[in-house]
């Protein structure tokens, strides 16, 4: 096989390998970027972290794709942030989160609503909301959130426990407000 | 992280009330973007050079995340960029979301010579760099970085390049095509055979329908036997096996390419 053989072989491979790649992640992703930054343009930054796939898609290690392209999003959300000069005010947003869907029927026998930790998750610091929504909506391990977020996998299972801690401590103390009641 | 964790009592956690939110939320989401289609359009657009540059810079071991297409991927995707943009067809795809893309566009306004910045994608009907004064002139192409439009529109140089029919780019004096790795270009365009060759063969070839490697191959022939451009002009098969055949037509190096169909379905 000549080299200009070769390389156009290497080419196909390289398609080939990326579009497995968009098909086993994009509908994924797509619903972690929705859940986690509800108030980015989901299907942009998937296009964008995808795009970045393609870019570097030799460094990619196949059984790490999915981490590697939800930190990617992350990227793309805070640096479009950044960029933006609306960080704070996303924050103020974040911070009031809107329902993320239609909340399906309680059937938590233990009484725990879906808007109330939902409240409650609002009301949490952003990096908190951002590690419990990622484990929400994805199973991840300690060592896959760490790839996402940059930090050890002790660090972000420290994250994840302390974050659920405060959930639990916001849900419990909102229970028990009598503001509370008749809430449902 | 997937264990259910119970408050005292047998409450379910806050998080798995979350978490089973999250799986309902997930599941009745489904992207509008059709993957095939969005991997068609992310190949182009990264030939087009409108990739974003996305650094990660810390969750990822290896070095910041750069754009840096591959040559060979480049010089795969320009030769069918050409015939996309050539007839129009999914060549839209290769154009930046924020211009007036015009599915038939084959003429580029671009802000700046070497690719960066603004492009435009026009259908060309008169003299190139006249349309591309227009553009100038209300502003869509920001002069020196500037938003609004340009007090002064910069010479401006139609070229013929890989990507389109014809380029017009901002100059400074003496600059000419060859300083950007084009040729000047023929602004008389109508009767050029390769338009032809392209308008028929992609009209043929580019489309949802599975075409053969053996049909396309014959069209693509005869083709280029009626438009006299047989002796000249090659025919590479770049995928012989492939299922549902495309076809790209480089008029910078006579040439037609045949390879997988990125859009037929076998």
């Amino acid at each position: 096989m000549t080299s200009w053989r070769a390389a156009e072989a290497a080419d196909e491979d390289a398609e080939h390998r990326f579009r497995r790649l968009v098909h086993a992640h994009q509908r994924s992703l797509l619903a972690h970027v929705r859940f986690v930054y509800p108030q980015a343009d989901a299907e942009s930054v998937v296009n964008d972290a995808l795009t970045a796939a393609w870019q570097r898609l030799d460094d990619i290690d196949p059984d790490h794709a999915g981490t590697w392209l939800r930190a990617a999003a992350r990227y793309v959300v805070f640096n479009g942030r950044r960029g933006e000069r609306r960080w704070q005010a996303l924050n103020d947003k974040v911070a009031r989160l809107p329902p993320l869907a239609p909340a399906p029927p309680p059937d938590h026998d233990a009484g725990i609503e879906l808007r109330a930790v939902l409240q409650a998750l609002g009301s949490l610091a952003p990096s908190d909301r951002e590690v419990l929504l990622m484990t929400a909506i994805d199973d991840l391990t300690p060592e896959q959130l760490g790839e996402i977020l940059g930090v050890t996998a002790k660090t972000a299972a420290m994250r994840v426990h302390r974050a659920r801690a405060r959930l639990r401590k916001v849900v419990a103390e909102s229970s028990d407000s009598p503001t509370s009641e008749g809430d449902g | 992280m997937n264990h259910r964790d119970r408050e005292p009592g047998g409450a379910a956690d806050p998080f798995d009330v979350l978490r089973d939110h999250a799986r309902a939320v997930a599941l009745a989401d489904r992207p509008t973007i059709d993957a095939d289609d969005l991997v068609d359009s992310i190949l182009l657009d990264s030939f087009a050079g409108r990739s974003p540059v996305v650094p990660v810079s810390r969750a990822r071991r290896s070095s910041p995340m750069v754009a840096r297409a591959s040559q060979r991927r480049r010089r795969r995707w320009a030769a069918a960029a050409v015939a996309t943009t050539l007839v129009g067809g999914v060549g839209v795809a290769a154009l930046p979301r924020d211009a007036p893309a015009d599915p038939a566009g084959d003429l580029l306004c671009r802000s700046a010579a070497d690719g960066s910045g603004v492009t435009i994608a026009v259908e060309l009907v008169g003299d190139p760099v006249e349309q591309c004064v227009e553009w100038w002139r209300d502003g869509s192409l920001p002069s020196g970085g500037t938003e609004g439009p340009a007090t002064e529109v910069p010479p401006l140089l139609a070229c013929t390049g890989r990507l389109a029919l014809v380029e017009v780019i901002p100059v400074e004096d003496g600059q000419v095509c060859g300083d950007f790795g084009m040729v000047a270009a023929e602004t008389n365009l109508g009767d050029r055979p390769e338009v032809t060759l392209a308008t028929e063969l992609e009209a043929f070839a580019n489309t949802e329908r599975c075409r053969s490697v053996d049909d396309v191959l014959t069209r693509a022939e005869g083709l280029l036997r009626d438009l006299g451009l047989a002796d000249t002009w090659s025919i590479e098969l770049a995928d012989p096996d492939a299922p549902c055949a495309a076809a790209a037509v480089d008029p910078t190096i006579e040439r037609v390419v045949l390879r997988t169909s990125p859009i037929a379905v076998p």
